[in-house]
């Protein structure tokens, strides 16, 4: 067993379709039944394609970097007050700051850009709040920090990959201190741009079910506080334990068929985890978009190594595919279901395909005493990470 | 943090050696790359183009994959936005969105170079390729790989152009564009020079013109042949 000193979750913040705030995500979580997706109120479209969008949060234009910086901030805010952190706290520590994303380094305003390709003169103000709000430099500048400041742009594990690098500066002794996560928001780009790829659903998605006809976007943010520190009085104590990623070398936009990444970044996790095997793995929280593809290669992955005993679900259809916010806010919600030691049910999961090896929980599951949890995130570009939360 | 070691280097700007368009086609026929866009045949170039230091194009699959930029790949975002301005919304041609995120460049070389260690993506405007080299060596030094490739883009366009205008305040005249390789290790080796990160030292003097946050005098420090002094990175003052 390999030791290392833990790194420990001392505050965590959330916004997402299941809650404004991570106690409301929480009662959500076991609601017998779930909000469902609507078609889009805030972008303009013909495409009949529901999203979970956030209910009573309207985006501010004087917000440097747009919504997705908003929700940020939201998070941010709900993390900072939970781990009791002031900005002067802070600023006496060795702060990184690390956050995932992949609309928010994005210029993709489209009023913006029809003036610049005409030959007009645009607004400056959309460029310069895309330079001044690029997520991990933002919250660097706003509290005054001089660690590392990282934005990931790993497509959809850029939350998991982002807090899988929190720990590892931990653990090396760069930052007392990492604020860490993803943010993303709906938009038209990616509304129109995953419509083009033929992977959005127009029903409410069902993950790993045999029904599955594709996902439903989302938009939110998770933001996790990790301290080298434990945090004073609070119990339980959770840590992030594990961390492993690797590509597939295979396809742009599909998944290896095997999974064969996945599967090395899922061992590689337990390894970092101190070597723990699979049995120690109470449940996966995972990817399960409701696509074809990455629910089967999910399924296969954990068949082969947790056998027939895995027990995984997926939260996406409680919160949609939340993109580069997808890893963090997954995280968070896993972490709520080992403090409370119950699993819900995969949301609208009802049958199995036959192709499919393994299907997820479809109810409510205790999991008394559970130590670790398993959080994966796959991305374009084969892109996977698994992320091992543990309950100390 | 363990030590450093830059095994490799090549940097394509105005300030060594630009990549000319015809190695940039090579390469795209060479490693079937007709549907990548030109940020990822960039990035391709700048580990397996003809012309500068000799560098390898074989690596241990294990091998870890960074790619670092500011902009991105802002002129197929725009691209995009093209599909969307001028045809109907279901008609967005999904090539195009989907070489559109920053990762996709890391995609197409971790296919063609068979590398499948982690990879990953990273972004920012004010010490890009310092906070990618901090990168490497934490992931060198969790053993989640035995060395890393790291490679740099910053493409000009449309963006790029009309950043003066937008912004003089922070870009006194167009980022240049800029491609560079790094082949980087926890082991030294032979002609190997090490690499010290020193983010305590404060800001160091930065070309304004020039993205990734990378002096002109560590670009002349990294491509001076025949050495084995050791490079000191800072971060940089924003571009």
């Amino acid at each position: 067993m390999h030791r290392h000193n833990h790194v420990y979750v001392s505050g965590k913040g959330m916004i997402s379709a299941l809650g404004p705030d991570v106690p409301r995500a929480a009662a959500a979580l076991y609601a017998p039944h779930p909000r469902l997706p609507a078609l889009s109120r805030k972008v303009e479209t013909a495409l009949k394609l529901p999203v979970f969008e956030i209910p009573d949060l309207e985006p501010d234009p004087g917000v440097p970097g747009g919504f997705s910086l908003q929700l940020l901030r939201c998070a941010l805010q709900e993390a900072l007050s939970e781990a009791g952190l002031s900005a002067r706290d802070l600023a006496r520590q060795r702060v990184g700051v690390c956050i995932g994303t992949t609309v928010a380094c994005q210029l993709n305003n489209i009023p913006f850009y029809a003036t610049l390709r005409s030959g007009g003169t645009p607004p400056a103000q959309p460029f310069r709040d895309y330079i001044a709000g690029n997520p991990a430099e933002w919250t660097r500048r706003e509290f005054h920090l001089q660690g590392p400041a990282l934005t990931v742009s790993n497509a959809c594990s850029s939350g998991a990959d982002a807090i899988g690098i929190a720990m590892l500066w931990i653990r090396q002794g760069l930052c007392d201190l990492v604020i860490c996560g993803g943010t993303d928001e709906i938009n038209k780009v990616p509304l129109d741009g995953f419509n083009a790829l033929g992977v959005c659903s127009p029903e409410p998605c069902r993950p790993f079910d045999a029904r599955r006809n594709g996902l439903n976007l989302g938009e939110g943010a998770g933001i996790l506080i990790l301290s080298a520190r434990a945090p004073v009085g609070s119990a339980p104590c959770f840590a992030l334990a594990g961390y492993g990623n690797s590509s597939d070398a295979f396809h742009i936009t599909q998944p290896d068929p095997e999974g064969k990444g996945l599967e090395r970044a899922i061992r590689f996790s337990l390894h970092s985890a101190g070597g723990i095997s699979t049995s120690d793995i109470a449940f996966i929280n995972a990817h399960g978009t409701g696509t074809s593809v990455n629910d089967q290669v999910e399924s296969v992955v954990f068949q082969r190594l947790f056998q027939d005993s895995a027990r995984f679900i997926s939260t996406k259809g409680l919160t949609g595919h939340t993109l580069g916010a997808a890893g963090a806010i997954e995280c968070i919600l896993s972490l709520l279901m080992l403090e409370r030691e119950m699993v819900p049910a995969s949301t609208r999961f009802e049958s199995l395909s036959p192709e499919m090896p393994l299907a997820p929980l479809s109810r409510s599951t205790a999991i008394p005493a559970a130590e670790y949890a398993l959080s994966t995130s796959l991305a374009f570009g084969g892109s996977n990470t698994a992320l091992v939360l543990r309950r100390l | 943090m363990n030590p450093l070691y830059l095994l490799n280097c090549r940097i394509f700007s105005r300030f060594t050696c630009p990549l000319r368009e015809e190695e940039i086609k090579a390469v795209r026929a060479a490693y079937a790359l007709r549907r990548a866009d030109r940020y990822t045949a960039l990035a391709a170039a700048a580990v397996l183009g003809r012309s500068g230091a000799p560098f390898p194009s074989a690596f241990a699959s294990d091998t870890g994959l960074i790619t670092v930029s500011a902009f991105g790949p802002h002129k197929t975002v725009f691209a995009t936005l093209d599909d969307i301005l001028d045809y109907p919304e279901d008609m967005i041609l999904p090539v195009r969105f989907s070489h559109s995120v920053h990762n996709a460049a890391a995609a197409y070389l971790g296919s063609i170079l068979k590398i499948t260690g982690p990879a990953f993506a990273v972004t920012g405007f004010e010490a890009p390729l310092f906070e990618a080299l901090q990168l490497a060596q934490t992931l060198l030094q969790a053993k989640m790989c035995p060395q890393v490739l790291l490679i740099g883009i910053e493409e000009r366009g449309l963006l790029t152009a009309a950043a003066p205008a937008l912004a003089p305040g922070r870009f006194a005249q167009e980022p240049e564009e800029i491609i560079c390789a790094l082949r980087l290790s926890a082991s030294p080796a032979p002609g190997a020079r090490e690499l010290h990160l020193d983010r305590d030292a404060g800001t160091a003097p930065c070309l304004d013109a020039c993205t990734l946050g990378l002096p002109l005098e560590t670009i002349r420090e990294l491509t001076e042949p025949d050495t084995n002094q050791p490079v000191v990175f800072r971060p940089s003052t924003p571009i």
